[in-house]
């Protein structure tokens, strides 16, 4: 029964929400850091700053008054995303992918008409997506165009590549495919898939789906393993910088591949859960607990994701058993 | 040591809490278990009124010397007003007076009763004098007299045939000579003078029995008897029957009102019993001041009673909460909001378990229903709030009214229910349903609820009441312990299911 595994999942060094908070988040994320993550704004000043691509800046809409000019300049654009300033799991993002009359078409195929877009954006400045509730900032920003290489694997949507970085090392990655169920986005909560990505090769393992392990996309039913990442070095290269740029200990990195720019940074999150342990088929903690021994060793980015390279991957694990 | 800090911190407070705890029972003996029998009562008689400027003179009746008690403390609030207690017609009276008051007044009488036994009590008074009736009314009441005597053999058989018939309203003839008098009182003092005329002396007496403890009673009608033997017996007329076991707390005897007010208007006198906690150190409380332990001073039950009634559900909030950590941080339950199970929890106090459970999923349902309508019109944030409150109050009272008319007494005390409390919850719930879907949101919604649940199950253990209201250093124990459960870094039990497909492999 599964309420004897708790020795079990000890063995198997999985991470739980309790021991997270504990031991990684409240010891390693200072809380004036928060906001820097928090605030997607934030986060892309100072990726733009490092020198980090990303998605470009249309637009931010700050306050009601705002809203009078918003239309219009809605209508400039050929396609857009509206993104609350600190929403958390994807709420508030909506994504348009054109104009028809006086409505707009979303990528899930539906039909808003502008008012309902400007209400809803008016929603999200009085906190309605926001961590507790406060009065917010929403910005328009470019829509990813997604790398042709998941177009068998994902239903429609943006596939975006998770790191999860401690300490500046990359731990564990995971690839989030879109599904119908989740409606074209890429979240997991929402009925997406997470794939696990070995961190030496850059290749796919098997996937989580709701809580059960998969081999195959429900939609489409390609199989989700085996699949390449490209520019898998350049992701790894951002997601060890994030801890520079941040100073956040324990952090994930959400990256998109643009079939125009490449890999480019889309968040951060000073809270990831905890699914990519189940995507990936193994517990966090070894690795956590390794890098912790070894963080004061390491120097430069480069060493760090050497260290990852060495350690974190699927065929090290084969050869120890 | 990784948490030393902490460890250290809760060990103190344990610790602190063990010992004064210890001190409490091993050596001043508080009572450790809820008094089983009340030997002590609390009552408090509290006055409210508005006065206009002019002299006020407030008289009302205080507790007198009854069978079975004694007034072991007594207290007045009196303020500015000069105070004088008095006896009329074998009635104590408390009497407030002054000069000039305006606004709101508030006028406050305390006892202690201490409950001696109900021995029976010899010292009869004199015979009463002869009853006056009315002339069109003395052949009526000989006539059903005569009856009741045909069917009784003595004094007790008498008096209960009589009430029955007050009660049952059977007798043609006393339905007669009762059609005048509505109020308890008026129509036991018609008994007395039946009886007087049959030649047993009985009395109205109006008061409380010392036997359910309630905050806002009414004083209630009792007969007493003098029986064949010459001992004094009382009834309860709403059995007829002789109420041997229960102290009757006597406010007044025969037909008066409980307080009379010049030169104020809106009168309102609230009565508070109590089971005492003192019995048990009665003797210490009681001590002349000098040798009165300060702790014992210090102690709750000091309190007026309506601020001890107040206190005793605070001090269990404590334990709800600690309910709450284990549930969401041991366990890992989804909850609404943090805190808002244990409010919830609080609510139901109001409306017992199940049909707080009932009334709380009717009112959200109902409420989600309109606040998914409201989407529609496009509201921003807090009119939409405001407007989700509202119709959370008119759904209570159309619930209230349903409940009523189909006969459902307990839909009569929802109206405490919080309906903050339930706006935020519909609220939240409907962004839940929206944003991450119908599962999420009833799993949350369920999750509310069970918490809430075995919060308000714990809260209410009568032993545990009993325990932090009398030894409320036992709140730094829970205090360590959410110190505790701050750092636990175990797995939640829900979260070994979420991860059982990573169980089998290693």
């Amino acid at each position: 029964m599964w309420l004897l595994n708790a020795a079990r999942l000890r063995r198997a060094g999985v991470l739980g929400l309790n021991r997270r908070n504990a031991d990684f988040l409240l010891r390693y994320n200072p809380r004036a850091r928060y906001p820097l993550v928090d605030d997607k704004l934030l986060t892309k000043e100072l990726a733009v700053a490092a020198g980090l691509a990303v998605p470009q800046l249309y637009g931010v809409v700050e306050h009601d008054g705002d809203l009078r000019a918003l239309p219009a300049r809605m209508r400039a654009l050929a396609d857009f995303v509206i993104k609350p300033a600190q929403g958390s799991t994807g709420d508030g993002i909506v994504v348009v992918t054109g104009r028809v009359r006086a409505g707009y078409r979303t990528a899930g195929g539906a039909l808003i008409p502008e008012d309902d877009l400007v209400h809803h954006v008016s929603n999200a400045l009085a906190g309605l997506y926001s961590l507790g509730g406060h009065p917010d900032r929403v910005f328009l920003e470019a829509r990813v165009i997604a790398d042709p290489v998941f177009e068998a694997i994902a239903y429609q949507g943006v596939p975006d590549v998770r790191i999860v970085v401690f300490l500046g090392v990359p731990v564990m990655a995971m690839v989030r495919l879109p599904t119908r169920l989740s409606d074209g986005k890429a979240n997991l909560h929402q009925g997406a898939i997470g794939v696990g990505i070995d961190i030496r090769s850059g290749v796919t393992l098997s996937a989580v789906f709701r809580n059960e392990i998969v081999t195959e996309h429900p939609d489409t039913g390609q199989p989700v393993n085996g699949v390449a990442i490209p520019h898998w070095q350049r992701l790894l290269d951002i997601a060890a910088h994030s801890y520079e740029l941040t100073g956040l200990g324990y952090q994930a990195v959400d990256l998109v591949l643009d079939v125009r720019h490449g890999p480019m940074l889309l968040e951060l999150n000073a809270r990831p859960g905890l699914a990519i342990q189940i995507a990936n088929r193994a517990g966090l903690l070894p690795r956590l607990e390794l890098v912790e021994r070894h963080a004061a060793a390491l120097g430069d980015r480069a060493a760090r994701i050497a260290f990852a390279t060495e350690h974190f991957t699927a065929a090290a694990a084969d050869t120890a058993r | 040591m990784k948490n030393l800090h902490l460890y250290v911190l809760s060990g103190v407070l344990a610790a602190t809490a063990a010992g004064v705890f210890g001190y409490k029972v091993l050596v001043l003996g508080f009572p450790l278990q809820p008094a089983q029998t009340a030997e002590l009562w609390d009552f408090e008689a509290r006055v409210r009124f508005d006065a206009l400027g002019r002299p006020v003179k407030l008289t009302l009746q205080i507790p007198s010397r009854g069978s079975g008690y004694v007034i072991a403390d007594e207290g007045f609030f009196s303020g500015r007003y000069g105070l004088s207690t008095r006896y009329v017609a074998g009635n104590r009276q408390a009497v407030w007076s002054v000069r000039s008051a305006r606004g709101r007044q508030t006028l406050i009488y305390r006892s202690v009763v201490q409950v001696t036994g109900t021995r029976r009590d010899t010292s009869a008074p004199a015979p009463p004098p002869m009853p006056e009736f009315a002339e069109s009314e003395l052949e009526i009441a000989k006539a059903f007299l005569e009856r009741a005597r045909a069917h009784s053999a003595d004094s007790d058989t008498l008096v209960s045939y009589v009430l029955d018939a007050l009660r049952n309203e059977t007798d043609s003839d006393l339905s007669m000579l009762l059609a005048d008098r509505r109020e308890p009182q008026e129509r036991l003092d018609l008994v007395t003078k039946i009886l007087a005329l049959g030649g047993v002396h009985a009395e109205v007496l109006n008061g409380l029995p010392l036997s359910a403890p309630g905050y806002n009673v009414q004083p209630v009608a009792w007969l007493e008897v003098v029986d064949d033997d010459g001992a004094l017996q009382r009834y309860d007329p709403a059995s007829g029957d002789r109420a041997t076991e229960v102290p009757f707390l006597v406010l007044w005897r025969g037909v008066n009102a409980l307080a009379m007010l010049d030169g104020g208007y809106g009168l309102n006198v609230t009565l508070a019993l109590e089971r005492s906690a003192r019995p048990a150190i009665a003797s210490l409380l009681y001590a002349p001041e000098s040798e009165r332990h300060w702790v014992v001073d210090y102690a709750l039950f000091n309190l007026p009673v309506t601020t001890q009634a107040a206190f005793r559900i605070l001090l269990t909030i404590p334990l709800g909460v600690l309910v709450l950590v284990v549930m969401r941080n041991v366990i890992g339950f989804k909850t609404f909001g943090t805190f808002m199970p244990v409010l919830i929890a609080l609510a139901f106090r109001g409306t017992d378990l199940v049909a707080g459970v009932l009334f709380l999923v009717l009112i959200v349902s109902l409420g989600l229903l309109v606040r998914f309508y409201l989407e529609h019109l496009k509201l921003i944030l807090v009119p939409r709030l405001a407007s989700v409150l509202i119709v959370v109050v008119l759904l209570m009272a159309m619930v209230t009214m349903v409940c009523y008319k189909l006969g459902i007494g307990v839909g009569l005390s929802v109206s405490l229910f919080p309906m903050v409390v339930m706006t935020m919850v519909i609220e939240r719930m409907a962004i839940v349903w929206e944003e991450r879907g119908a599962a999420e949101a009833l799993q949350q919604g369920a999750g509310s609820i069970v918490v809430a649940a075995i919060a308000y199950t714990v809260m209410n253990v009568p032993f545990l009441v009993h325990l932090v209201f009398v030894f409320p250093e036992l709140l730094l124990l829970a205090l360590g312990g959410t110190l505790l459960l701050g750092r636990y870094s175990g797995y939640r039990l829900l979260e070994l299911r979420r991860f059982k497909a990573l169980a089998g492999d290693k």
